[in-house]
């Protein structure tokens, strides 16, 4: 215990300068996290400019600022080479490692919980519930932030190495990410779980136990091959563990029950007459297929959400573009008569078909959400506190939507208003919708799995109300009475918690349509 | 009694590259030991193999009764190491230094590192960085002496070194190396001569003798003899003749293996008759120059 605080006080005594400007980063950081609402709007408040540059900029900085201090802080034991003047000296690896981590904990960890704990106690949010949280989230910090620096730093000798060593890192990455798209996995597919795991722990893993044995060794060569196995066994077990047809599994086809909404493609206007050019449009490796569909009987209280979508063709030797499931989130409320579903595809394969009539057969996995703990909610004057939302208020800039902030995660929430029934004064720039159309707004909670390693305890989010899409939308000038989308205080929000009621599967039929009807684009 | 230092067949390979092969030495406790040889002979590399700076691709090496691969931490307490090219944190203060060195040694004499001190003319106040050459050196062995370690492992100590400094650092060493056993690399062999009690030589990694000084110096004499005429020397001449040259009828060589009762009856053999023959004792610098040019020869 002696040697670990001997060594940290050197390391003290040598970065004060580092640490005097890692706790002023802090207290600017802690400034902008006080006032997130400001944050947000940070051009139109009366800060001074100094404040709202350093605000916009002040997250990255004091990351970047941590790690080089973690850097500067490891390599000045430096456990590469063999020249260093302290592994000839009663150095014990384990105090040394531990005097490290002790000066992360006390010039990192410390400040930056005090600021979660200040944060917490000003927005009048409880600590004690919300201690365990915080403390997980602290450790997930340095899982995912410190220890790989400290990794980093020790398998260099200097700065320069480091940023090299990043570099290299980066371009592996996109290498990896690139071979990745040349084998036949999916964005909506996913490994088996306990391949999932095995990665998680193989991950997580190698970046407790490489620092450890370097330190222990000083074997840089044994650690980089270490980390690069690591990386590579990952990327194997991504290549060669088939896909769980994870889409299929858990999304049955419609088959065997009603579906939860009436959804039809529309087929697509014939584009004629000669593109314009576009370097822009012309220049991206991949363009987006727009499938307009109509939807209907999206039971009130009840929300669907297209999750994935996969486009296949009869035409074999044409198909190669479309095999995948790919991301969507599309929300159907009620309401809403039109959509359109966006998929993406490779130019050059879109290039050979654009112009052939293709049977298109198209899947979409949906989840149906119905509301739970449904409650209406008085939108009061100022801000105010709601056990579920948070503490929030009316978005003064952006009048059809709250700003709410809440310990450590958004909640998952269904949102419908209805301005007919509380008509607040109008805004000219604020979302006008027909008037006898509720608006909805959805909130995904956020939460992930472990290491959740956040920067601060606070969620900021907003509950967007936006308007739904209707047929009329597509006549050019709709002639019909709009009213504005406008909050207000006294205005009846219904709130509810999304309960998962179901998932399943449907396919619809696109037939006789030509690809490049389904591309937007500036057609003459 | 246990030697300080064993090595067994210690061999390092850096790919197809001999750096050290099969090396096997002893340094007894109480030596003062100088491992000499020519630049890349193996010296640095034998030095951090001991201190298990680097692996051994094969055999293995005691310190201190320890296995070498096990040297770290602690071990270091037994240990003074003082190396030229030695990285030490330039940000310090000399004395600010001492007094981080100073916790890590239980056996730390505090009057033994002011006496150093002064000795050396350590400036306290002065940052590393500012130090000459010479001054960081005589910090490291003011570090590496203050503690009283069993074992001072020097390499290169006075490279590029000033010959006041030289004599500084040397007289420092001699006067604690008494209670210690010392063993160093150098090039410098006119000062290793005056204090080293053993002396190694190394060449391309290999070990050509490992032996103390009074012994080398008695086995090697330069032999210079008169021959009755003119004429090409006889060949072969015995393998521990070093470096014959002829001038008319003198001839000179190296004796690596000099022997008062055998070597005239050799010379005798060889040459017949010879005239005013003379055995001249040899400087370490002199035995060093005819193994190297044998060793380039071969």
């Amino acid at each position: 215990m002696n040697q670990i605080l001997h060594i940290f006080r050197k390391d003290a005594r040598r970065h004060w300068p580092e640490i005097m400007i890692s706790l002023a980063l802090l207290a600017l950081f802690t400034r902008h996290e006080l006032h997130p609402w400001q944050n947000s709007n940070a051009f139109s408040s009366f800060s001074p400019f100094f404040f709202i540059l350093a605000g916009r900029y002040i997250t990255p900085c004091v990351i970047l600022f941590w790690a080089f201090l973690i850097v500067r802080v490891v390599q000045g034991e430096s456990l590469v080479g063999d020249r260093q003047w302290w592994v000839t000296k009663p150095y014990e690896w384990w105090n040394l490692l531990a005097a490290k981590l002790l000066f992360i904990f006390v010039f990192i960890s410390v400040p930056l919980f005090q600021v979660h704990l200040l944060l917490l106690h000003q927005f009048g949010f409880p600590i004690l519930p919300n201690l365990s949280t915080l403390l997980v989230t602290h450790l997930g910090l340095y899982v995912v932030m410190f220890m790989p620096t400290l990794l980093l730093a020790s398998l260099t000798k200097n700065l320069g190495q480091l940023l090299l060593t990043v570099g290299c890192i980066l371009l592996v990455a996109v290498g990896i990410a690139w071979l990745a798209t040349k084998f036949p996995s999916s964005d909506g597919e996913n490994l088996p779980p306990i391949a999932e795991n095995f990665q998680e722990f193989l991950i997580w893993g190698s970046l407790v136990a490489i620092p450890i044995w370097q330190f222990a060794r000083r074997r840089r060569w044994v650690s980089v091959g270490a980390l690069l196995g690591m990386m590579a066994v990952n990327s194997l077990i991504s290549v060669v563990v088939p896909n769980a047809r994870t889409v299929e599994k858990d999304y049955p086809p419609v088959e065997a029950q009603p579906s939860p909404a009436r959804i039809a493609i529309r087929q697509p206007a014939e584009v004629t007459g000669r593109r314009n050019a576009n370097p822009l449009f012309d220049a991206v490796p991949e363009l987006n297929l727009h499938v307009p569909i109509t939807v209907s009987g999206v039971a009130p209280g009840t929300m669907v959400m297209v999750d994935v979508m996969k486009i296949t063709t009869d035409s074999p030797q044409d198909s190669r573009w479309s095999y995948r499931w790919k991301y969507q989130h599309v929300e159907l409320w009620p309401e809403d008569q039109l959509k359109s579903l966006s998929y993406e595809v490779a130019r050059k394969e879109y290039e050979k078909v654009k112009t052939k009539p293709l049977n298109l057969h198209i899947e979409l996995a949906l989840s149906e959400y119905q509301e739970g703990d449904a409650g209406i909610l008085l939108v009061p004057s100022g801000r105010f506190g709601d056990e579920m939302l948070g503490i929030c208020r009316i978005d003064p800039l952006q009048s059809s939507s709250i700003q709410c902030i809440k310990p450590f995660h958004a909640p998952g929430l269904m949102a419908t208003f209805d301005p007919q029934e509380f008509p607040c004064p109008g805004h000219r720039d604020s979302y006008t919708i027909q008037e006898d159309a509720v608006s909805h707004a959805w909130e995904f909670s956020n939460h992930y799995s472990f290491p959740d390693a956040n920067y601060t305890p606070i969620a900021d989010y907003s509950i967007w109300f936006r308007p739904v899409s209707l047929l009329t939308d597509l006549e050019d000038k709709p002639q019909q009475r709009t009213k504005s989308l406008i909050l207000c205080p006294g205005s009846e929000i219904r709130l509810a918690r999304p309960e998962l009621k179901r998932q399943l599967r449907i396919q619809l039929d696109l037939p006789n349509v030509r690809l490049q009807d389904l591309v937007e684009s500036d057609w003459q | 009694m246990t030697p300080v230092i064993r090595t067994d067949a210690l061999t390092k390979k850096y790919r197809r590259v001999f750096a050290l092969e099969d090396v096997n030495l002893e340094v007894q406790e109480g030596a003062v030991y100088a491992l000499v040889g020519q630049n890349g002979a193996g010296k640095t590399t034998t030095i951090k193999v001991l201190m298990n700076l680097i692996p051994a691709t094969q055999g293995t090496a005691q310190v201190l009764g320890t296995d070498s691969r096990k040297i770290r931490g602690k071990s270091y307490t037994q240990i003074g190491y003082v190396s030229e090219n030695q990285e030490i944190p330039e940000w310090m203060k000399v004395g600010a230094l001492l007094d981080y060195l100073r916790d890590f040694y239980p056996t730390w004499d505090l009057g033994l590192e002011q006496s150093l001190v002064k000795q050396f003319d350590l400036p306290l106040d002065r940052k590393i960085k500012a130090l000459s050459r010479g001054m960081k050196m005589k910090l490291a062995l003011a570090g590496a002496l203050a503690f009283h370690p069993r074992l001072i492992v020097l390499d290169e100590p006075f490279g590029g070194l000033d010959p006041l400094v030289r004599d500084q650092l040397i007289e420092g060493l001699l006067e604690r190396a008494a209670e210690s056993t010392v063993f160093l690399s150098s090039h410098d062999l006119a000062e290793i001569e005056s204090f080293a009690s053993h002396v190694g030589y190394l060449e391309s990694g290999k070990l050509l003798f490992s032996e103390d000084m009074t012994s080398l110096s008695t086995r090697f004499r330069e032999v210079e003899l008169t021959r009755d005429s003119d004429g090409p020397l006889p060949s072969p001449l015995p393998g521990n003749w070093l470096q014959p040259k002829t001038s008319g009828a003198i001839v000179r060589f190296v004796d690596s293996r000099f022997d008062e009762q055998t070597t005239p009856a050799e010379i005798q053999s060889f040459f017949g008759t010879v005239r005013d023959v003379q055995f001249r004792a040899l400087s370490l610098r002199a035995i060093f120059l005819a193994m190297a040019r044998k060793s380039e020869e071969v």
